[in-house]
């Protein structure tokens, strides 16, 4: 981190080599909070650009007391919050290959076993869980993106969302409660069970474990 | 425990922040089957949002570039608050093309030396009655300090091959008056002009210039001062020590009260970055912006205006051949202070307010 800081202090005085040196150590971690949030790749990059730009010109600001990476992700989380659009939360699809610096991998779906008439499709569960996120108030998408596709600690996004970890912790709740509902009334017009009737119970389970669809 | 209360705390216990009312609220899943089968279905839907979006690619190859780019072109001119500077840059701009200009004012209109002026249209007297010998293309390779006007696509020699034919454009009561120029001074006008590589005595035809790419660059920089009259003290300092006068030092009055001080200088190309830096270290840089235009179709209509004048000149007589021959030295002089900045001068514009 002390690299990092060095970058910082060089940054901050206007040193575009140094800043560009802070892009390259953080732009997949951004990006991936853009693409999350945004949608689509070409959304996610122009949220992407816009936000170390945006760091670049206030950077002077950024005084230390946080992560610079924590810090990135207010300024991502903030744009997107404002941006008039409505922003899709990206659920990224079961189809799409993905693009690494190695090359184009495909997708291997490993998730979808067990009975038949719990199982969704691929691209339906892809979608009905888009659409259930889509509903939500942007607040409540941010909120869940941090926590469940970014893996945030209620202080980091408290650090991220300017709030309260009280706040972040009612509004959690109230994002994840409200997916359920929306996923689950999907589901149900479908006539598809979120949970199988002989899986163990939640409180018989292991905390957090997986259950399947 | 009610359903109400386990709900609220369902969140917090996913997230293993449930300490002390975790036994009570495992206690309540396992008597309400209607509660326990929520939290079922909530961790299997945020399971399934996990497993949909665990792979997320990495940036876009070329995205730190992007970014970079987009910092040094990005205009200055962003929000309302920036009208004044809006203003500022689009007068700049001009300036940018306009001001260079006044360099070369200073070096000959200030001397008072017009016969500095016309040695492109009058060349040394001996040379109008002899015409140059039979040495149509020069070798760069004789002349490897001076510069080739254009760069990019290499001297024109060929288009050059003949002396201009006929009578030399001369300008009426003034060539009498003015001696010709010693060789060496001759040379640095035309270096300034961008026709160095012309052997003595040839007439560059301006037809030979309108192909010539030529690009200006410039820098443009806001920088917010702790006091203005010791960091402009301080910019004319650095800027001496380097051998920098400014062509521009104005004070400008925002809308908003505040003074604004613009500074223009003309750089040498290669000394433009430390200069740059030095102005860098005055305070806190707002904004940044590099200018580069091509001025080849100016240049070249420029040309254009000067071949009609000087026709023009060579049959008017009295008041009009004066105003024609004005018209000219103006060209020139725009046409000089053009190749300069598209070849060894940057302009640097400064912005301080405080």
């Amino acid at each position: 981190m002390e690299a990092v800081s060095r970058l910082v202090c060089r940054a901050q005085k206007r040193d575009l080599v140094a800043f560009e040196q802070l892009v390259l150590i953080y732009q997949d971690r951004v990006y991936a909070l853009a693409r999350h949030l945004a949608g689509n790749p070409l959304d996610a990059e122009d949220l992407a650009q816009e936000v170390f730009v945006r760091a670049y010109r206030s950077i002077h600001t950024f005084r230390g007391e946080s992560d610079f990476g924590t810090w990135l992700h207010r300024i991502a989380v903030n744009l997107w919050l404002n941006s008039r659009r409505k922003a899709a939360v990206a659920v990224v699809s079961l189809d799409e290959p993905v693009t690494t610096r190695d090359g184009t991998l495909q997708r291997e779906v490993s998730t979808l076993e067990g009975e038949p008439e719990s199982l969704l499709l691929g691209r339906e569960l892809n979608e009905l869980l888009q659409r259930a996120l889509e509903g939500l108030p942007k607040e409540q998408q941010a909120v869940l993106v941090l926590r469940e596709l970014q893996d945030h600690t209620y202080e980091e996004m408290a650090r991220i969302l300017n709030c309260s970890l009280g706040t972040v912790r009612s509004r959690l709740s109230r994002a994840r409660e409200g997916l359920r509902k929306a996923v689950s009334k999907r589901a149900g017009e479908l006539g598809v069970r979120l949970a199988a009737k002989d899986e163990p119970c939640a409180a018989e389970g292991a905390k957090g474990r997986p259950v399947r669809f | 425990m009610d359903c109400k209360a386990a709900s609220n705390l369902v969140s917090g216990w996913l997230d293993g922040k449930l300490v002390r009312g975790e036994a009570a609220f495992l206690q309540h899943l396992s008597g309400c089957r209607a509660c326990d089968l929520e939290v079922s279905e909530l961790q299997a839907v945020l399971a399934a949002l996990r497993e949909n979006s665990f792979a997320v690619p990495a940036a876009p190859d070329g995205f730190a570039g992007r970014v970079t780019e987009r910092l040094q072109t990005e205009t200055l001119c962003r929000g309302s608050s920036h009208l004044l500077f809006r203003k500022f840059a689009l007068v700049a701009s001009f300036l940018f093309l306009l001001g260079m200009n006044s360099l070369l004012v200073s070096r000959y209109l200030g001397k008072q030396n017009q016969a500095a002026l016309p040695p492109v249209l009058t060349p040394a007297s001996d040379l109008v009655t002899e015409p140059a010998p039979p040495e149509p293309v020069p070798d760069p390779a004789k002349q490897p300090k001076l510069p080739a006007p254009g760069g990019q696509e290499g001297p024109p020699a060929q288009n050059v091959a003949e002396p201009v034919a006929g009578p030399v454009p001369e300008v009426p009561g003034r060539a009498a008056e003015s001696p010709p120029l010693p060789p060496a001074k001759q040379q640095e006008v035309k270096r300034q002009l961008g026709v160095a590589f012309l052997p003595p005595g040839i007439i560059p035809d301006p037809e030979v210039f309108v192909q010539q790419r030529r690009v200006t660059e410039g820098v443009l920089l806001k920088v917010a001062v702790a006091e203005l009259p010791l960091a402009s003290q301080r910019l004319e300092e650095a800027a001496g020590a380097q051998g920098l006068t400014p062509l521009l030092a104005s004070e400008v009055l925002a809308e908003d009260g505040r003074l604004i001080k613009l500074y223009r200088y003309e750089v040498p190309y290669l000394q433009a970055g430390r200069f740059v830096a030095e102005t860098l270290k005055l305070g806190r840089v707002l904004e940044e912006r590099r200018m580069k235009e091509d001025v080849s179709d100016v240049y070249g209509e420029k040309l254009e205006q000067y071949r009609q004048l000087a026709a023009r000149a060579q049959e008017a007589e009295g008041p009009e051949a004066e105003e024609l021959h004005l018209m000219i030295n103006a060209l020139l002089l725009d046409l000089a202070g053009m190749h300069s900045t598209s070849k060894d001068m940057k302009a640097v514009t400064i912005w301080l307010e405080s």
